[in-house]
């Protein structure tokens, strides 16, 4: 079934809802990293690595949105686009916990299938700016002046007990 | 014709910009049009002196973009979306669309952006200076 405008005009209006929803700091995606835990409990690794994998989606994303400005009429770029969309979604939605996206990456794919290369371009632009917000507020989870901080403590603890002859500091 | 003025207040400070309508019309006619624009700022992590926000998709055209930027350079960088205050010194990877500079205050400003390093939230708004 070929999608018509209406069907992408409201896809793209709720996908602009979700970007307003983060700007103001009120996504649910992003609540439900920062309570992620991993497999020791932890909650920094699961945190850096949800803003490391939305930023390769994101990637995949703006490449798509590349492919759709320089080949509009390819009869291969709507089903490129199809599985550029789908290949992100388990991962977003069951170990990153980004649900929502995860949705929106499913009604792209299935929407894919039947855009041509404009409306594809309109569709990865506006998830681009979606992803502007979302590793913007994932990043502010991350306090990367103190992590900074600590890990520069942490390399020179580690270089320290690498020249050590016993192996436990020269200190 | 004197170039449009907008207003950048960042952690509460205020300074005036100049848009550079000769150099990036189509930039400054899109920040401008889309204006008032708030947010809280991240600083960069590669470049240097540099913080930027996330916009709404203002425009999707390179136009003026440099990789030799002076202090107060206001830049839209096409990737992101995002709007950067270049306010130091670079090492510019993907340059932005520049489209103004920041002409009072900018020592102050300065200090501001480089505090953002250590002091995350503090948010910037920008709006158009009435003639």
């Amino acid at each position: 079934m070929a999608t018509t405008p209406a069907r992408l005009d409201e896809f793209i209006a709720r996908i602009e809802t979700a970007t307003a929803a983060l700007h103001r700091g009120e996504a649910e995606d992003v609540r439900r990293v920062s309570q992620l835990l991993g497999a020791m409990g932890q909650s920094f690794t699961t945190t850096v690595f949800s803003y490391q994998q939305a930023s390769t989606v994101r990637d995949g994303v703006a490449f798509l949105a590349d492919l759709a400005q320089k080949y509009p009429a390819e009869a291969w770029l709507s089903t490129v686009a199809a599985e550029q969309f789908r290949r992100p979604v388990n991962a977003l939605r069951t170990r990153y916990a980004m649900r929502d996206t995860a949705d929106m990456h499913e009604e792209a794919a299935r929407l894919a299938a039947d855009l041509d290369g404009a409306a594809l371009l309109r569709l990865g632009r506006t998830m681009m700016v979606y992803y502007a917000f979302l590793l913007r507020r994932l990043r502010d989870l991350l306090p990367f002046y103190e992590l900074s901080v600590a890990f520069e403590g942490h390399k020179q603890i580690a270089q320290r007990v690498a020249v050590s002859p016993t192996g436990k500091g020269v200190d | 014709m004197p170039s449009r003025q907008i207003i950048v207040t960042l952690g509460g400070l205020e300074a005036v910009a100049n848009l550079f309508d000769d150099l990036a019309p189509k930039t400054s006619a899109a920040v401008w049009n889309a204006l008032p624009l708030s947010e809280t700022i991240n600083h960069a992590n590669f470049s240097g002196e540099e913080v930027s926000f996330p916009t709404f998709g203002l425009m999707w055209e390179r136009e003026h973009q440099l990789y030799d930027n002076e202090p107060g350079d206001l830049g839209y960088f096409v990737q992101g979306p995002a709007i950067c205050i270049y306010y130091g010194a670079l090492r510019v990877i993907s340059p932005g669309n520049v489209f103004g500079r920041i002409a009072t205050n900018l020592p102050r400003i300065q200090e501001i952006a480089r505090r953002s390093w250590k002091e995350p939230g503090i948010r910037i708004e920008l709006r158009r200076k009435d003639a």
